[in-house]
């Protein structure tokens, strides 16, 4: 070690802290390390490096820590989830519901959401059979995933998929609106369940729109894209006062094609108007059909069909039987005593002709 | 590297000392057990607990001698890392903080200056207690240099440094004990001439 590296101002203490490396270790001191160090070296090797114990305590607490917080937590999650509405940890169990639908695929948020409308059912009905009150709130986010349900089947998995949904709902609160008559929110609800269902064509008694279209020719119906307002006949069913009735025609029995317009069918020679001539007005007098000079309006006996008293009759051929399509003027050839075109095959415009009766 | 009283193949032990050679492992012992002791001595403030880290550097050094590759690291400086990993376990252990400012027991004083001649005890007791007024790190380069003999590329690497930082904080440090050791000269003048 030598001073000269150093500015000659320091020289004078680096002279002084190298005497600091004089010292030297008595030989019995140095023996006595070595026997140490050996004495360790070898404990060493008989036994593995063990960390110090403060390492592995701390390891020891934190994971100690770690399990236990995770336990509690899905300990917490899980009584949640059995958490109904107005239990304190129903909120957190709506939280996790709105983290799992936003950590979801978009693929799987449909299902998801679809599931957790299946289990806001069961949650009334847990409340139902404690016979605690069913929020209102709750009530009110069913209809609306309804809604939501109708507005796009498609979205949701299908109609089959949103049907079962809805009859699940609307089983809900049909046992809320029997255990708590006076809960007008839930009967409206339930109404509107139901209003949803019909609409969906999940009615047995109602078609669905694939089941419309191949009606066979001649067998009336609404033609697509025109309303049918009521067709059906007083006491028989039909659409609840001030609602559209989409279609009630049964399946099979009505409707004409789309995009055509309802001709006669009837095969030449088996009735109807003769090729080449207008089929006018045929019935004798007397026997049926509209008087010369009126409109043909009403000609359905009472009870079996027509226009309520009130009502504008847009349409009097009972469900089933053909009539005349909205819009057309009802001239009527139906033979005395008939009231109706005649079944395919057996009457009728021939194909081609227009019908003009 | 410390007193290097005899030339010696170092890298010839090592790797005696690797199969597990006592007497080679025993030379490398001998050779580096006064740097590593004063180097703890002066850092711990207490002979005993030098001595007990000094065993454990060198335990460490014939447990983990079988691992050691010379891959630009000399021996000393490795040996030096261990030592000064083992002083951080002990701080840690003793809740004592690095750059707490270290106070020399008085039987340290005794053990250093007890082996020297009287006439230097009054210089090693104010040396010692100037170094207690630098920091940690300034405390560390001066006693890696001067107590254990290294320079300043060794303790570059036994810092995880570079030797020209080294080499600024080492004349920072220099200039600062010279400061300190002018302070003691000068309250030593005054109370002389109180008392006269």
């Amino acid at each position: 070690m030598s001073t000269d590296e150093f500015d000659p101002a320091i020289a004078e203490v680096v002279s002084r802290l190298e005497k600091l490396g004089q010292p030297a270790l008595s030989a019995t001191a140095r023996q006595r390390i070595w026997q140490k160090a050996r004495g360790q070296a070898g404990a060493a090797a008989v036994m593995p490096v063990p960390r110090s114990r403060r390492t592995l305590a701390f390891w020891r607490v934190l994971t100690g820590v770690l399990v236990a917080f995770i336990l509690m937590f899905a300990w917490t999650v899980w009584v949640a989830a059995q958490s109904l509405p107005g239990d304190a940890l129903y909120p957190l169990a709506r939280g996790l519901e709105t983290a799992r639908l936003a950590l979801a695929p978009a693929a799987q948020r449909a299902s998801l959401e679809l599931q957790f409308l299946d289990r806001r059912a069961t949650e009334i009905r847990a409340l139902v059979e404690l016979g605690r009150p069913v929020p209102p709130e709750i009530i009110a986010e069913i209809v609306g995933g309804i809604e939501q349900l109708v507005s796009d089947p498609d979205a949701w998995g299908g109609e089959a998929v949103v049907a079962a949904c809805m009859a699940r709902q609307e089983e809900t609160l049909a046992l809320v609106v029997a255990r708590y008559p006076e809960y007008d929110t839930a009967a409206s609800a339930l109404e509107i369940v139901r209003m949803a269902q019909r609409n969906l064509h999940t009615d047995p008694l109602s078609p669905t729109p694939e089941e419309e279209y191949p009606t066979p020719p001649g067998q009336g119906g609404t033609p697509p894209g025109q309303e049918d307002k009521d067709i059906t006949p007083p006491g028989q069913g039909g659409t609840p006062p001030g609602q559209e009735d989409k279609d009630t025609t049964p399946p099979g029995q009505g409707g004409t094609p789309p995009g055509q317009e309802d001709k006669d069918t009837t095969p030449p020679g088996q009735g109807g108007t003769p090729p080449g001539q207008e089929d006018k007005d045929t019935t004798p007098p007397g026997q049926g059909g509209t008087p010369p000079g009126q409109e043909d309006k009403d000609t359905t006996p009472p009870g079996q069909g027509g226009t309520p008293p009130g009502q504008e009759d847009k349409d009097t051929t009972p469900p089933g039987q053909d009539g005349t399509p909205p819009g057309q003027e009802d001239k009527d050839t139906t033979p005395p005593g008939q009231g109706e075109d005649p079944p395919p095959g057996q009457g009728g415009t021939p194909p081609g002709q227009q019908k003009k009766d | 590297m410390g007193p290097q009283v005899q030339e010696f193949d170092e890298s010839a032990l090592i790797q005696r000392a690797k199969t597990g050679d006592r007497v080679a492992q025993g030379q490398l012992y001998e050779h580096y057990v006064d740097a590593v002791y004063r180097y703890m001595l002066y850092r711990t403030g207490n002979h005993q607990t030098a001595e007990d880290l000094t065993a454990e550097v060198f335990s460490q050094m014939l447990t983990a001698i079988e691992r050691y590759e010379d891959r630009g690291v000399p021996f000393g400086v490795w040996l030096f890392r261990i030592a000064r990993a083992r002083l951080v376990d002990h701080w840690r252990l003793n809740k004592r903080q690095q750059d707490q400012v270290i106070n020399f027991s008085d039987d340290v004083e005794e053990f250093l200056i007890g082996t020297e001649a009287p006439d230097l005890r009054h210089e090693y007791a104010d040396l010692i207690q100037a170094l207690g007024y630098l920091t940690a790190a300034e405390r560390e380069l001066i006693l890696l240099r001067f107590a254990s003999g290294m320079n300043n590329q060794d303790i570059a690497m036994v810092v995880h440094s570079n030797p020209n930082a080294v080499k600024s904080m080492m004349y920072r440090a220099l200039r600062k004990l010279r400061g300190i050791l002018s302070n003691q000269e000068q309250f030593y003048n005054d109370v002389e001439d109180d008392d006269e």
